[in-house]
């Protein structure tokens, strides 16, 4: 009884060191200590990570993610404000090394004029409809 | 050999489909019944076979069939080695098959003496759908396909996909999306009827839109549940192509509903209707294409194995020539309107109407465009979260703003001065809720005070709506199912503002004994230990959350390791009351340098998954009343 208590214990920690090994190895999103101690620049660097997309990984900010790339893009972008760029220096960087994609949110540009311009198109279209209808039903 | 009888009902299953088309298009009307009878019964059967000999190969571990040792593993538990049955490609079609035959037997039992040609011509679109899926399953997904395992355990299957609310959420969803089928068949067979056999189609149409539309409500809700508590991102909604590809049908569903209701009182937007349920169904396949041919992730793991996105792609294409053509042929017969003014209920429900078709149509945009700059201009893009907060939530306001007046409004035409007289309680009790709100949350901005305004809007109408018809038993033009919907989505948006507005969140390192406040809460790190499941094992976190020196609860999140498929996931730990959720995630660390926590505050996020039940329960309410309808007909 004693042994099988003893094995069980030897067994519990040989099988938490394993655990503990592993799981340290892995990475998690944004960690505290990357935080910058200005917090202005921190509410800037954190709304900034949320607009970049995590390039390994599917339809992710490098906020959310626990991808090493992420983590290296969230260190970059945190130094670079610290440097004291803006938010459109760090964006235009960032789109001249990865292409736009990397941004979560598409710059208006000769191929998104389309996408940002046609749900205005769209309500237009709607305002139409309904302005037309009501001249028609005026009519009654 | 199960795999064999498997896979031959499934032949069979797509011979009984192609006969039922036969039958429909061939055989004289008074003895279609007892023909039809025996098809569709024999399809349903044959997939239900089908279906459970995959299920029973899963459940045994045969893993002599490729999905089954691609997708299972002998360790899996028992609940999970079920639902691994849809939770992958192969099986999901076959899940999608099995209701959608089960619809099939839905419309067959809709016959009755007086509606012989309508229901055959219904089952004969069906019977396309039917066989168009079967052949595309039988052919480039087959789930019987034989492999010669190389391990005696299976390859696994990803734990972040083991997960109750996953396990039920594809079956929920697929009810939706198929339900929408039967309005697709019952248009086109609209479209195909003879002037002198015209019928109203509307009413058989209805019941199945309110099923398909409650269930697809339900089922994104479960995902949507899923993503909050698994991925750990203190977020439920990410705007995710797989997202969207399941909003974009419930938005065009929500739209049918609504003129489905103008159609049966007042005998407009007839063809509208028609349209609008052919292309509800063509959304939800071209759905199922997005997601299924991974052409969204990239066009070249697209081009890598195109065989299946080329299938459904053209059976899409082919579909949709179909039935939008029928549509152009036969419309003129059904576009006669009788006019309203826009102040009416059929106004609002025309202004719902647009509204739905244009985030549809945004949501759409968003979706896709990616995938069109990279063709034609080389270029690749990301459109995410940002894009859709900014385009998709404004255009909602005007739709939300009307709804919560509309119920009330009279058909046809309607004063704007009396409404105003009438929302008077309303809105005296959508500023007392909104004050409440602001009193306890305290933190203002422009979206938190339209959210929760919008949110108060609704509620409050919908309330006294209700009081009126139960309580005061006042009679009324409108259904208590609709009402509780409304309810519903007010309840929701009141979840989904007050979680995303007022969210606070911490993230820090701490030590055993370490302590942090977020909001009124106190949460001491008090032990770690190592823990393990049946197929994982996990170091465990303790919690203890206080309030003013009182006991509120132990968050107990975990970091799992699957030592199977060698895959880590982060269990975050929930504590849920009315007015907010306690959301706790265990990040890297070790005893020396501490623990990464992150530690959310998320008000009222309850409300969504609450207002998401409520508008189910109200879709079910009235699908009841409204079956009705069709058995006095």
């Amino acid at each position: 009884m004693k042994l099988k208590k003893m094995i069980k214990k030897y067994f519990t920690l040989f099988f938490s060191f394993i655990i503990l090994i592993l799981l340290s190895n892995y990475t998690y999103s944004v960690e505290p200590e990357e935080f910058l101690k200005n917090k202005e620049q921190e509410t800037l660097a954190r709304e900034i990570t949320k607009n970049i997309r995590c390039l390994v990984c599917q339809n992710q900010s490098i906020d959310d993610s626990d991808a090493t790339l992420a983590k290296d893009l969230r260190i970059l972008v945190r130094s670079k404000v610290k440097e004291g760029k803006s938010k459109k220096e760090i964006y235009n960087f960032l789109t001249a090394r990865y292409g736009d994609f990397i941004l979560l949110n598409p710059p208006l540009n000769k191929s998104t004029y389309l996408l940002w311009f046609l749900p205005i198109a769209f309500l237009l279209i709607g305002i139409y409809v309904i302005y037309k209808f009501s001249r028609l039903s005026k009519k009654l | 050999m199960v795999a064999f009888l498997g896979n031959t009902a499934l032949l069979l299953a797509s011979c009984l489909a192609a006969a039922q088309l036969f039958i429909s298009l061939k055989i004289d009307k008074y003895k279609i019944i007892k023909y039809h009878k025996f098809v569709v019964l024999g399809l349903l059967l044959f997939t239900l076979i089908s279906f459970f000999s995959l299920m029973y190969s899963h459940i045994v571990s045969d893993f002599s069939i490729k999905n089954v040792f691609e997708n299972s593993h002998t360790t899996k538990p028992l609940f999970y080695k079920i639902s691994g049955v849809w939770g992958n490609h192969e099986g999901s079609m076959l899940l999608w098959i099995l209701v959608l035959s089960i619809f099939n037997y839905f419309i067959y039992k809709l016959y009755n003496k007086n509606n012989l040609i309508f229901v055959s011509k219904i089952l004969q679109n069906q019977a396309i759908i039917c066989l168009g899926f079967l052949l595309f399953t039988y052919l480039t997904s087959n789930p019987f396909d034989k492999t010669v395992a190389k391990f005696s355990n299976g390859l696994g299957f990803n734990p972040i996909l083991q997960d109750p609310a996953l396990a039920i959420h594809p079956p929920l969803l697929y009810l939706g999306y198929v339900g929408f089928s039967a309005a697709f068949s019952i248009s086109l067979a609209a479209l195909q009827l003879q002037d002198n056999e015209k019928i109203n189609w509307n009413i058989y149409m209805k019941p199945f839109v309110l099923y398909a539309w409650s269930f697809l409500t339900i089922g994104i809700a479960l995902g949507s549940i899923w993503a909050y508590y698994e991925l750990g991102w203190g977020g439920w909604w990410f705007w995710d192509p797989v997202e969207n590809a399941s909003f974009m049908p419930w938005l065009l569903g929500t739209a049918l509903i609504h003129s489905l209701i103008t159609l049966e009182k007042r005998k407009s937007l007839e063809s509208w209707v028609l349209l609008l349920a052919i292309l509800t169904f063509l959304l939800s396949v071209i759905g199922t294409f997005l997601v299924r041919s991974g052409i969204l992730t990239s066009v070249h793991t697209f081009a890598l194995d195109p065989s299946r996105g080329i299938y459904i792609l053209s059976f899409t294409a082919l579909l949709g020539i179909y039935s939008l053509a029928l549509f152009g042929l036969k419309e003129k017969n059904y576009n006669k309107n009788n006019f309203f003014s826009l102040t009416s209920k059929e106004g609002t429900i025309l202004l719902n109407n647009i509204i739905m078709i244009i985030l549809c149509a945004s949501v759409f945009l968003g979706t896709i465009y990616p995938l069109a700059v990279e063709v034609f201009f080389k270029n690749k893009i990301s459109v995410g979260e940002p894009y859709y907060n900014s385009i998709v939530l404004p255009i909602m306001i005007p739709a939300i703003i009307v709804m919560g007046i509309a119920p009330i409004m009279y058909w046809k035409k309607d004063n704007i001065f009396k409404i105003l007289k009438k929302s008077i309680y309303p809105i005296i009790l959508t500023f007392f809720i909104t004050i409440t709100f602001f009193y306890i949350y305290e933190k203002y901005s422009l979206a938190g005070i339209i959210g929760i305004i919008l949110a108060s809007w609704i509620i409050s109408n919908t309330l006294i709506y209700l009081f009126a018809k139960i309580f005061l038993k006042i009679n009324t033009n409108y259904s208590i199912g609709m009402t509780i919907a409304h309810l519903g989505i007010g309840l929701l948006i009141l979840g989904a503002t007050g979680s995303s507005v007022w969210q606070e969140e911490k993230i820090i390192r701490m030590n055993i004994n370490d302590e942090i406040k977020i909001n009124k809460y106190n949460v001491t790190f008090s032990k770690i230990k190592e823990i393990s499941g049946q197929n994982y094992i996990a170091i465990q976190g303790n919690f203890l959350v206080q309030s003013d020196g009182k006991f509120i609860t132990n968050l107990k999140p975990e970091n799992r390791l699957y030592p199977i498929t060698q895959i880590f996931t982060s269990e975050v730990s929930i504590h849920t009351n009315l007015s907010r959720d306690l959301y706790l995630v265990l990040g890297e660390g070790n005893s020396d340098d501490g623990w990464v926590v992150r530690l959310y505050h998320n008000p009222l996020v309850i409300w969504i998954w609450l207002g998401s039940i409520t508008i189910f329960i109200g879709g079910l309410l009235s699908v009841t009343k409204n079956k009705k309808t069709i058995k006095n007909y």
